[in-house]
């Protein structure tokens, strides 16, 4: 493998891991407010992906195009995707609190298939290209020579690792210096410390709703401008994906989130790599998913708690 | 050979050391005591002989068979039957079932008997279903047999509780803190119940209590730890004059 | 006045279930002779398949937006009066008037017969009028034995989900490898085959071999249960929810990945083993199977779950410490659990392939196992009784509801959702029908004493 060949992946994986990173997260933060494993969330990014095509679209018709059209559609998807988030807890999840966590998943299911049909539905099953919010030139490829090979990568994916990067800076200096960011993540670690700290328990679970559907938004608009791909079944595909990367990396841990993402899409990126030279050629992309799961699999059996993730010991 | 032996028993959750170098040797047919202050490690102790977790040191030994490594239900199988502190019933399910649920480790048909409702399997269930409700019959509670456990009280739950461990057919009864929410009159019940079962069932008997007045009357023999550490052993007299022991309980309760 | 829907109510209640049966048959007996005249006459247009409830629906137009929903409703509210009409006509009456004249003799009948046979006949009865039913529109034999795979499912998977209390949301993977492994076994045995090539075997030996290929189906799929149990033993809950669903697509994705079984294409021919199966003697071959496989997992799981061996999986489910401190096996009882479990989707899968002629990797997603869970709680966990009939209902309201295209999942999706907010117990609760009506007024068993059967019960 030569070296340029190695960035190159090397920079794929990173783009594909921070989409998932900033999926993961949103699993992630429920997970250690709620423990609930939000099934929906896949879904949610797929809305963002939408809503995300419907402002582009308004706006690029209005005629506002680049920087504005695209940092406006980031930003609005996130609002609106923020309010279906907590719409949702609060209609589905909220009136369920003290009821069996069986019945919350169960829920959380069905919220998620609800949201995959209603797109259906209402959308079609048709593949929807966003409309061209950045400049054209952003989206070819750019060559570097590195000793002798080429690199070839385009802006866009740097844009997205920017903006991914940018993203979680902001979410660690919500959760490490607010209050009630710090009252989610002690929460995480111990449910029956945040009374102690005086913040409402509904106001730290709608700004988890907050946060979580408003990074799956900017992943589902970044995503949508990497790939041609907005549709409702993108929430299962990709969702699922970044799901178990909030898996690997211990579901209720921020850091794990990222290290999860990062590490899926290391992982996918070099299977498919690797199935480019002759001698691996078994390794078609089919693979991808396969891998994904195997090593779910694995992490499971190995360590059930993720990487980072802490056993709850059960007491006799 | 003393019926249970343990030797240098040590166990740590993570940084907390909560139980250190205990021994005993618990003779057949014995009705012993354990007392210490709340968070002692008591409870420990039970979990640990029962295998519930595993020590970080030390051996057990039951009739002569080590049990380090055994899960839970063979160490209930050799003989050890057990209550928990907060009663810890299938609460779904009827006082009946409970007690058939017990004998499990008794069931010698397999599945396949089972689903095809075999001869044998039809013998056993009724033995199992006859021995359940004598068992009942001896505790008075034959005409609760279908109830539901949640929806019984707290007292006939304590004994049902009992029964249930009875129903495993053991050959040593661990007992925790079975006082624990009695008033002064049930207490007394509870232990004429104690010495009973004792007799009738030809049991080895370990009460873990809590509070000291409980099991001064009925047991021969009283071990006092505190903090996970032996502080006193001998027989109740012994005990409540032991100045290490009173320091131990000291603004506690007293006697 | 007040008095007559009591006395009507008790009634009924004293009509024993065979006669409801023959009611039932002798309904679709006069169907199967009046059914399109009388279909024709009120302006159907022919035998409604499902009531009337999906020629009605189809009668929506959808395609037009809202103002072409509105303005299609008034016709679908005539077709579905029409249908009304010809229901009451052909089915709630001639159910009724037959099963009140039979109640005595039937009632008579069975107390002169042995239960073992009691309960043949009522099979018997219940295979023919299905099979009755089901003849006269090809497509509601389809759905029978939809409904059947979905008994096979629900219950399989209330057996973990319920009794068992774990989560487990894969149950469709274990569908896929029965229906993989019982497909690719009846098309290499049994047709000529692009991959396979010619018939491994004579005709004949597919009639005896199709339900020991189904248990090969299931038997695959226990050892892929396995996958499931071992991670249960350290980890429930939601983890186990994971565990379950990364089989699921493991399974799915496994799949896609062998070329010679049609990847992610799909494998089909099994329409091809049917026929041969139906030339060498012309019975309902499938809807045969699937109503025995139906019978056997009801009677295995619920001999299971009431012996005290199989009373283990409930005592995990109530506490799972307890449980291995109180000497039950934990371990051993979850291996079990699993494998039955999985056994009988294998089984499900299997028939379910035979039934539909073609599947592929996209049918046994996440989804299904999703509907599976649907059927579940709608039942109401821990109720057998409850399994079978949310499997009946769903599967009947689901190709019911076919004309609403994709807003049916809507549907369905909202349908669990209200489930979990409103009535989380199910429409059993729990309970079995046997709680409510005892065996012996239903005439399954004989009273125990002579008069005290006839008696409703108390409430
Ligand atoms: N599963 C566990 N993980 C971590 N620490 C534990 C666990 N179980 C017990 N401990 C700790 O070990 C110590 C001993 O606990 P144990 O329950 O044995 O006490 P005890 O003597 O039974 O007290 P009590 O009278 O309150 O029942 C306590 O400090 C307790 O917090
Ligand atoms: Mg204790």
């Amino acid at each position: 493998m030569t070296l340029a060949f190695f960035f190159q992946q090397l920079l794929n994986a990173v783009q594909l891991g921070s989409i998932y990173a900033l999926i993961a997260l949103g699993y992630t933060l429920v997970y250690g407010v709620l423990r609930l494993i939000n099934f929906a969330h896949g879904d949610i990014f797929m809305a963002g992906a939408f809503i995300g095509y419907f402002v582009a679209t308004l706006l690029v018709g209005v005629g506002i195009g680049w920087p504005w059209g695209f940092i406006l559609t980031l930003l609005f998807s996130m609002i609106l995707t923020a309010l279906l988030g907590v719409g949702i807890e609060r209609v589905a999840y909220r009136p369920l609190r003290t009821a069996p966590r069986l019945s919350v998943v169960v829920t959380a299911l069905g919220v998620g298939l609800l949201l995959e049909h209603i797109a259906l539905g209402a959308f079609g099953a048709s593949r929807r290209n966003l409309p061209p919010l950045l400049p054209e030139t952003w989206m070819q490829s750019v060559e570097i020579n590195i000793m002798g090979e080429y690199l070839s990568f385009t802006w866009l994916k740097v844009l997205i690792i920017v903006i991914s990067l940018l993203l979680m800076i902001i979410l660690q200096v919500i959760v490490r210096r607010t209050k009630a960011g710090m009252a989610m993540r002690a929460i995480s670690y111990d449910k029956f410390a945040v009374p102690l700290m005086g913040v409402p328990m509904d106001r730290i679970i709608a700004i988890t709703f907050i946060l979580g559907p408003s990074l799956a938004a900017a992943a589902g608009v970044m995503y949508a401008t990497q790939y041609p791909v907005i549709e409702p079944y993108m929430g299962l595909l990709v969702g699922w994906q970044a799901f178990i990367a909030a898996v690997v990396g211990g579901i209720g841990d921020i850091r794990g989130a990222m290290v999860g993402g990062f590490i899926l899409g290391f992982v996918q990126i070099f299977v498919v790599a690797l199935g480019q030279f002759p001698a691996l050629s078994f390794l078609s992309s089919t693979y991808r998913d396969l891998v994904a799961y195997a090593l779910l699999l694995i992490i499971l059996v190995v360590k059930p708690t993720g990487i980072f993730g802490v056993a709850t010991r059960q007491k006799v | 050979m003393p019926l249970l032996q343990i030797n240098h028993l040590t166990h740590f959750f993570g940084g907390l050391r909560a139980v250190h170098d205990f021994n005993l040797d618990l003779e057949k047919g014995e009705l012993i005591g354990l007392i210490g202050p709340n968070g002692a490690g008591k409870t420990t102790i039970f979990n640990l002989i029962t295998g519930a977790y595993r020590p970080t040191q030390g051996d057990i030994r039951f009739n002569g068979h080590n049990l380090i490594g055994l899960r839970p239900h063979q160490i209930t199988a050799k003989g050890i039957g057990r209550t928990f502190q907060t009663i810890r019933l299938w609460n779904n399910l009827s006082v009946l079932d409970n007690i058939r649920i017990a004998q499990f480790a008794q069931i010698k048909y397999g599945v396949v008997d089972s689903i095809l409702h075999t001869k044998r399997y039809r013998e056993e269930e009724k033995e199992i279903e006859k021995r359940s409700l004598e068992l009942l019959e001896v505790f008075n509670l034959r005409h609760l047999a279908n109830e539901v456990v949640a929806n019984l009280p707290y007292g006939q739950q304590r004994e049902v509780e009992i029964v249930r461990a009875l129903a495993t057919k053991p050959r040593l009864l661990l007992l925790d803190e079975p006082a624990a929410g009695m008033n002064p009159g049930e207490i007394d019940a509870l232990l004429k119940l104690i010495q009973w079962i004792r007799r009738e069932f030809d049991l080895t008997i370990w009460i873990i209590e809590h509070q000291m007045r409980v099991i001064m009357g009925i047991c021969e023999r009283i071990k006092v730890i505190d903090f996970g550490e032996t502080i006193a052993e001998g027989t109740p007299t012994e005990i409540q004059t032991n100045p290490r022991v009173l320091k131990a309980y000291l603004g506690e309760e007293g006697f | 006045m007040a008095q007559l829907p009591r006395r009507i109510r008790e009634f009924l209640g004293r009509i024993p279930l065979l006669a409801y049966l023959l009611g039932f048959l002798a309904a679709t007996g006069i169907e199967s002779i009046l059914g399109k005249t009388l279909g024709l006459l009120i302006g159907l247009g022919g035998v409604p398949a499902f009531f009337g409830i999906t020629d009605s629906l189809s009668r929506l137009v959808l395609d037009k937006g809202l103002g072409g929903v509105l303005l299609s409703l008034p016709s679908v509210f005539i077709y579905f009066v029409l249908a009304l009409v010809y229901d009451v006509l052909i089915y709630i009456l001639p159910v009724f008037i037959v099963a009140g004249l039979l109640s005595r003799p039937v009632r008579w009948f069975v107390s002169t017969l042995p239960e073992w046979l009691t309960g043949f006949i009522h099979m018997v009865t219940l295979f023919l009028s299905l099979w009755t039913w089901g003849g006269l529109v090809e497509y509601r034999l389809l759905v029978v034995m939809y409904i059947g795979v979905n008994i096979i499912m629900t219950t399989s998977l209330n057996l973990i989900n319920g009794y068992m209390g774990e989560f487990s949301c894969g149950h469709a993977g274990f569908m896929a490898v029965g229906a993989y492994v019982s497909s690719v076994l009846t098309v290499w045995l049994f047709t000529q085959d692009d991959v396979f090539g010619a018939p491994v075997l004579r005709a004949g030996w597919s009639v005896i071999l199709f339900p020991l290929i189904l248990v090969v189906g299931g038997i695959a799929a226990a050892i892929m249960g396995l996958l499931v149990a071992f991670p249960s033993f350290k980890t429930r809950g939601d983890y186990l929810a994971i565990v379950t669903i990364s089989v699921n697509f493991i399974i799915k994705s496994a799949i896609e990945n062998i070329e010679k079984i049609g990847g992610p294409r799909g494998f089909m021919g099994m329409k091809g083993v049917l026929r041969t199966m139906e030339s060498v003697l012309n019975v309902p071959w499938l809807l045969i199977w699937t109503f025995i496989g139906v019978l056997v997992t009801l009677v295995v799981i619920h001999n299971f779950v009431s012996s005290t061996k199989g009373k283990g999986v409930v005592a995990i489910r109530e506490d799972e410490i307890a449980a291995e401190l109180m000497s039950v096996n934990t371990r051993h009882t979850k291996i079990l659990a699993f494998t039955i479990s999985s056994f009988f989707a294998g089984i499900a899968g299997g028939l379910f392939a035979h039934v539909l002629g073609y599947i592929n990797p996209g049918t046994f997603t996440i989804f299904k196992s999703t509907e599976s869970l649907v059927m579940v709680y709608l039942g109401g966990m821990g109720s057998i009784s409850g399994s079978v009939l949310s499997a009946g209902i769903f599967t009947l309201a689901m190709e019911a509801l076919r004309p609403l295209e994709v807003w049916k999942k809507v549907l369905i999706w909202l349908l669990l959702i209200l489930l979990m907010m409103f009535r989380r117990e199910g429409i059993m609760g729990g309970k079995e029908l046997t709680d409510f009506v005892s065996l012996e007024r239903l005439g399954l068993r004989r009273p125990v004493k002579e008069v005290k059967g006839y008696a409703p019960a108390a409430d």
